[in-house]
């Protein structure tokens, strides 16, 4: 501490410190958030529904999907992935995930919303198992935080049943 | 006192090594600022200094969280400790003279004088016999 640049490296490196402490603090408040998010996704229309050349089930859907995702949203929140997957078990796999949209909410004024819209990536099964599969669409998400621990939930909503046959 | 330079309280400080002083007794402003960011602070303004740095680091810490988690702003808890870390930067790291109050009072050169070194008993042989023994 007995010259100018022995204490600015001092105040600096104690600083930098600190700074992270208190990052890891945000980032510790985190966990007293409890979020309650409410999801709905309808299944509104199933445009077209076939099979492919190569023999995989392909299905085309309007879905209508409509979420409250406000109480994810802390002051350590930089935004908010989700993406809704539809999940079903064939005889190959016992878990099928297939994403059908996804977005990224920047903010909590944006966490509240209803998208009508048709499915984003292309719902093809490995194989042509889709015929009367019943199916459950979950809504997954990742809250990405300013600093710290990202955390991962889902909401599983069921009864979904797709069509006996092409169209 | 030394020649000249006691009319200011940077007066206390007198560091053979360092040289900043004009041979007419009167410090210029670059001078002064000189002797601001390189001259050494005395003890006790070092132990103050170190201990204002962690208080005040430790305090802006603390306020910036508790106003950002209140608020609910991130950016307001950077913001407020940057503030503070700039403060702390102002009053901890140039040498003020607030960190110059105690002085060492180094003898005078003619009264070091009178007062000469006490001779070792056996100053020589004991010392040179080892390092004769060593370059052999």
């Amino acid at each position: 501490m007995h010259t100018f640049w022995y204490r600015a490296n001092a105040v600096l490196t104690f600083a930098v410190t600190i700074l992270a402490v208190i990052c890891g603090m945000a980032s510790l408040s985190d966990n007293f958030n409890f979020p309650s998010p409410h999801a709905h996704v309808q299944v509104l229309n199933i445009n077209w529904f076939q099979k492919q050349p190569n023999g995989n089930d392909e299905v085309s859907l309007t879905l209508n999907i409509s979420a409250d995702l406000q109480s994810m949203f802390t002051w350590n929140t930089k935004q908010v992935f989700v993406f809704l997957a539809a999940e079903y078990e064939s005889p190959q796999n016992s878990l099928n995930q297939v994403s059908l949209w996804d977005g990224i909410i920047p903010s909590k004024e944006h966490a509240k919303f209803s998208i009508h819209t048709t499915n984003k990536y292309r719902f093809v099964d490995q194989g042509n198992n889709l015929r009367g599969k019943a199916f459950n669409l979950t809504l997954h998400w990742h809250v990405m935080p300013k600093t710290g621990k990202m955390f991962a939930d889902k909401i599983v909503m069921t009864g979904y049943r797709l069509p006996e046959d092409y169209r | 006192m030394k020649k000249g330079c006691d009319d200011i309280t940077l007066s206390s400080i007198h560091y053979p090594s360092i040289s900043v002083r004009s041979d007419s007794g009167k410090k210029t402003l670059f001078e002064a600022l000189v002797l601001c960011f390189q001259v050494e602070m005395d003890w006790q303004g070092q132990k103050l200094s170190e201990l204002l740095m962690q208080v005040m680091l430790v305090g802006f810490a603390i306020s910036a969280f508790v106003t950002g988690y209140s608020m609910g702003s991130f950016q307001m808890m950077l913001l407020v400790y940057a503030g503070g870390v700039i403060l702390t930067t102002l009053v901890t790291v140039p040498n003020w003279p607030f960190f110059n109050r105690h002085p060492l009072k180094w003898l005078d050169p003619s009264e070091a004088e009178r007062h000469p070194k006490p001779q070792q008993a056996t100053p020589a042989p004991s010392k040179k016999k080892p390092s004769k023994t060593h370059q052999k």
